[in-house]
């Protein structure tokens, strides 16, 4: 299958600091990818040019368009969630979905409006008078109502209490996502979104510095809890990271042989984030 | 031309501001319509209320 | 997509429009309607007797004479909702596309499958038919609720409603001119739309500073480097529209400065498709 989103080269500056340098991606349908990194890493900025709201350089395409010169074509298919509410803070509920179903072919008025029932905002509210995590449960009502193939979501639990953070990726996931929907997801919260993904893209300083689907992840990483009198031993595999744990050293390793290291102690699959920790600091050094 | 055009916001309103002003230029040219004919004869609305 | 379609996005955009300046568009002209309303009851209910008068005399003029007289009387409101729209319009179409982007809400606008020419295309129906057509409107009710008094006042005082028929002709064929005055606004001014429009998808902040310094800039350029003034002129013939067209609307038109009106609309065209591909330019 064609994949959903292409990127080749992907790159784009503000001056003379790189936010994107030559990224090469590929999302293929159906996956739920989730693209983590520190703030300012530039995943911003990536959704931003794959929704043809920023200029760069390079190839990208998505859902078969050019976001630059088909825009409106593609946003027929994608749908997008920020961090910050973006929704006009003068538009009522009403309004939103009064102007959603003109406007969108995909839009389907009547499940907006059960979606908006089940929760406790009033249609004729201002949404600058919503709380933030209100707000939050309309867009998700909007953005569940339209039949899209691609969903990017930039952080958008960010700010929200834990509750309100809980229900977002259980109704999001139980309610709307199937085999047909492809999902992109920024976070720099990896432990909360860790089980939903099928893919894992790691972005530091604008570089794409890890680009592997979940399953693969145990096959090519190991962590080593290890003995404090063998570290010296274990440092000469090429840990990506190491760190105390518990009376232990825990090594991190990408690509080692797992015989040799079961040798050296107890060997297991890394937890994402600690992966995550272990890629961004390593790729410092 | 058209990537050159699009490089940035800036190119691009260069672009069109030029491109306006050399229309003008040249229509000016061509009509002789010259400076100093400003003409304020005519600067608001009259009302005619004698209507034919 | 079918035109069904594309009716739809057009008819929610301007929805929209209208939703988002409820107030420069509906209560504004509201407003002015009610001091206009107040202002004519004072001067003409404190004496309902001066108002008869007034309105017996018309009917016994000649009528070529009466016309003009009531012509007069149902024009007068015309000014303050004309002023006011000079105001709203330019400042709403320097700030609309600004107001777009700056918000934070620009995300939720460009993540809509609508394309940047429609998008620039509603606000420029919003400005150039759809605030002066709702100002119309109210004017006219304004007008007719003023007759309607009139007519009031006549019949209490048992006098014949001649100069009711005279005022009601005058309104007829005055609002038809406005009317007509204003598509031809439309068409007139797009010269100054596409400019505005072009700046407010353009600047990042002080659209004001941008609209009016630019063209000062090219004026005084064209004026030092190239010792012409082109522009200039150009620019203040293009002012306000020519009085031929407001005084001969029966003959439309003959009137029209076919020329001056095809030329303005050539630069008109290529601003607002600059402004349509600035939209490309978010942040």
């Amino acid at each position: 299958m064609n994949p959903l989103i292409s990127a080749k080269g992907l790159s784009k500056s503000y001056g003379k600091f790189k936010a994107l340098d030559a990224i090469d991606v590929e999302i293929a349908p159906g996956a739920i990818a989730g693209l983590i990194g520190p703030n300012g890493a530039g995943k911003t900025t990536a959704m931003k040019a794959m929704l043809g709201l920023c200029d760069f350089t390079g190839d990208l395409q998505v859902c078969g368009h050019d976001p630059r010169e088909q825009r409106h074509l593609l946003m027929q298919d994608v749908c997008f969630i920020a961090d910050v509410g973006i929704l006009p803070k003068w538009m009522q509920a009403r309004q939103a979905i009064e102007y959603l179903s003109g406007v969108h072919p995909r839009f389907d008025r009547n499940k907006a409006q059960q979606l908006l029932a089940k929760t406790s905002i009033n249609p004729h509210s201002r949404i600058k008078t919503l709380s933030k995590g209100m707000v939050t449960q309309l867009h998700l009502a909007l953005v569940m109502a339209i039949d899209v193939k691609l969903l990017i979501l930039d952080e958008p639990t960010l700010g929200l209490d834990i509750m309100y953070r809980k229900e977002f990726y259980d109704r999001l996931l139980s309610d709307y996502c199937d085999q047909e929907k492809t999902v992109l997801i920024s976070t720099h919260q990896v432990e909360e979104i860790e089980a939903l993904l099928t893919h894992l893209l790691f972005i530091r300083k604008g570089r794409l510095i890890l680009d592997s689907s979940m399953d693969a992840i145990p096959d090519t990483f190991h962590e080593v809890l290890v003995a404090p009198e063998a570290t010296t031993h274990a440092r000469l595999y090429n840990p990506l990271h190491e760190r105390k744990l518990l009376g232990r050293i825990a090594f991190i390793y990408h690509n080692q042989d797992p015989e040799v290291l079961r040798s050296l102690g107890e060997v297991h699959t890394p937890a994402i984030s600690d992966l995550f920790v272990a890629m961004m600091q390593g790729a410092q050094e | 031309m058209k990537k050159m055009i699009l490089k940035s916001r800036y190119t691009l309103l260069g672009s069109i501001i030029l491109l306006s002003f050399l229309i003008i230029m040249m229509e000016g040219i061509i009509t002789g319509r010259e400076a100093g004919r400003l003409d304020f004869d005519n600067p608001w609305i009259s009302i005619d209320i004698n209507e034919q | 997509m079918n035109t069904q379609h594309h009716r739809r996005q057009m008819t929610s955009l301007i929805q929209r429009e209208f939703w988002e300046h409820k107030f420069a568009s509906f209560w504004v002209p509201i407003i002015i309607l009610a001091i206009s309303l107040l202002v004519w009851l004072r001067f003409n209910l404190g004496s309902a007797s001066f108002l008869v008068d007034q309105l017996a005399n018309l009917a016994l003029l000649p009528a070529a004479e009466a016309r003009a007289q009531a012509t007069l009387l149902v024009a007068m409101p015309t000014l303050p909702f004309a002023s006011s729209l000079l105001i709203v319009i330019p400042i709403y179409l320097l700030m609309c596309l600004y107001e777009d982007r700056k918000t934070g809400s620009y995300l939720f606008w460009y993540s809509m499958p609508v394309s940047n020419t429609k998008t620039v295309l509603s606000k420029l129906i919003t400005a150039a038919l759809l605030m002066p057509g709702i100002s119309l409107l109210i004017y006219l009710a304004l007008c007719l609720g003023i007759i309607f008094l009139c007519t009031l006042t006549l019949l209490l005082h048992g006098e014949p409603l001649t100069a009711i028929g005279i005022l009601l002709a005058s309104l007829s064929r005055w609002s038809v001119q406005l009317f007509l005055l204003m598509i031809y606004l439309a068409f007139w001014l797009l010269p100054l739309y596409g400019w505005l429009l072009l700046i407010s998808a353009f600047a990042r902040s002080v659209p004001v500073f941008w609209a009016i310094g630019l063209l000062l800039m090219l004026a005084l350029a064209e004026r030092v480097i190239l010792s012409s003034s082109y522009f200039s002129t150009w620019l203040s013939s293009r002012g306000l529209p020519y009085s031929e067209i407001f005084n001969n609307y029966t003959n439309l038109f003959a009137a029209m400065p076919w020329y001056e009106m095809s030329y303005g609309l050539l630069l008109g065209s290529i601003l607002l498709a600059g402004a349509i591909m600035m939209r490309r330019f978010p942040d």
